[in-house]
């Protein structure tokens, strides 16, 4: 999953969650799936490492 | 003196600085000003810091300028004979060739191409990619012993976490042009956001991204693209056709690791309002729990009051029988005792009148217990003190 889609898919379930009209079993139900996103997230983060790489130029 | 006509002082004026050496054949030089466009001939302006002149071409001598288009803020070195206009009383140079001044060449293929390319399209806005907020690799095209390279990297190295894929390109002089073209083909699809570009430099320097191959080359790349070469004023065509353009290196860089900062500054800020929101939800649901219990709680707590104020109840109702039947038994036994006492000898002394007698402190029944000595007796109402001389005991007592 892309970084970006993670975090907005989050925002809508923080923006879901935050609907008091919510039941407790289906704001858990969201709350693990948001906080599975902001894992993803991270995840995405700490793979990314400042590597800085150069590139062969091509001869021809 | 008989007065002059206006022409006649026109005339005069004019014969003046026609034979006037210092003002014909001459070339000036001046930044080109109110060019509006190529008409039937050629006029237009040139300054500087204190003075304009105005300049005419008249369209017979126009093919001299094989094809040089002049525009507004253009130097030229005009050259051409001083003249005057007598309708407008001022005086101009009658133009018979302009040259383009230093980079006067180059801008005026500058100019061409910018006119060719915008034509072509390549820097239609509907042809551009957005630059992403998010990018977790960038390949940065410039010379990697250049100072635009080096700012490039201290701004990444400051940053979040990027890969920096850096292909090493001359930024300068004859194949800079093309070396940067094939790094932007090469760098195509391998990651997320191209920077190319170099520090700030004269125009000649920044010419090879004036290039016409290397912009077909960035508007036919797939990944967004930043032109990032260093100028103060005029810009570069990779500037028009690139996705997005920044005036320098740096500001490059601090597009990009500002953005991807801003990502993860939101995806940071949606985590805690999830946290947040979630413990508010379980707070409220605890709450609610609590309320349930103190109801449970308050009717436990009533019944087991209940059971205990009826436990009391019954003790104390048990407490009062046993105190009842022990008083009663009490009772009993005084009454018994009374009964007792009823027939004992003290009884018979105090109510029927009766002696009774004591010896050593021992209450004497029969004569028979007597022993000679002292002894007491005691009536109803007092003692005697005696002593005992004889005994005679009476036989079949």
């Amino acid at each position: 999953m892309k970084f970006e889609k993670a975090v907005e898919e989050l925002k809508k379930i923080v923006e879901e969650l935050e609907d008091e009209a919510l039941e407790v079993e289906k704001a858990i139900e969201l709350y693990e799936k948001g906080n599975e996103l902001a894992k993803v997230a991270d995840e995405i983060l700490t793979k990314a490492e400042l590597k800085i790489k150069e590139l062969k130029k091509d001869t021809d | 003196m008989k007065p002059l006509t206006v022409s006649q002082v026109a005339g005069t004026v004019r014969s003046l600085i026609q034979n006037e050496d210092a003002l014909n054949g001459i070339s000036v030089v001046g930044e080109v000003t109110d060019y509006r466009g190529m008409k039937k001939h050629l006029y237009f302006t040139i300054k500087d810091e204190g003075a304009n002149l105005r300049c005419v071409m008249w369209q017979n001598l126009i093919p001299r300028l094989k094809g040089l288009e002049l525009d507004n803020g253009m130097k030229v070195i005009v050259q051409g004979d001083i003249t005057t206009y007598p309708v407008g009383s001022n005086y101009q140079l009658n133009v018979k060739d302009i040259q383009p001044m230093g980079k006067g060449d180059l801008y005026k293929q500058f100019v061409e191409l910018k006119r060719k390319l915008l034509m072509a399209g390549l820097f239609d806005e509907s042809g551009k990619i957005p630059i992403p907020k998010f990018v977790r690799s960038v390949g940065i095209i410039s010379s990697n012993k250049g100072a635009g390279f080096r700012d490039m990297i201290s701004v990444f190295e400051s940053g979040p976490s990027i890969d920096i894929l850096t292909y090493d390109a001359r930024v300068q002089g004859a194949g800079a042009a093309q070396e940067i073209k094939q790094g932007i083909e090469h760098l195509d699809g391998m990651v997320d956001l191209i920077i190319f570009g170099r520090g700030g430099g004269s125009m000649e320097d920044l010419w090879c991204f004036n290039d016409e191959e290397l912009a077909h080359a960035v508007f036919n790349c797939k990944t967004p693209t930043i032109s990032a070469v260093g100028h103060e004023v005029d810009q570069v065509i990779t500037d028009l056709v690139a996705d997005h353009f920044a005036v320098t290196p740096t500001a490059a860089a601090k597009l990009v690791v500002n953005n991807v900062m801003e990502v993860i500054q939101e995806k940071d800020e949606l985590a805690d309002r999830l946290h947040r929101v979630m413990e508010q939800i379980l707070n409220n649901a605890r709450q609610t729990l609590d309320l349930c219990d103190i109801g449970i709680m308050g009717r436990a707590i009533r019944t087991r009051v209940e059971r205990e104020r009826e436990m009391i109840q019954r003790l104390r109702e048990k407490a009062a029988y046993c105190t009842d039947s022990r008083l009663m038994t009490a009772r009993g036994e005084i009454t018994e005792l009374r009964g007792d006492l009823k027939g004992t000898w003290v009884a018979g002394v105090k109510e029927k009148g009766l002696t009774a007698f004591s010896q050593e402190g021992k209450t004497i029944h029969d004569s028979a217990s007597l022993k000679e000595g002292d002894f007491e007796a005691i009536f109803r109402d007092g003692k005697v003190k005696g002593e005992v001389k004889e005994i005679e005991v009476r036989k079949g007592s």
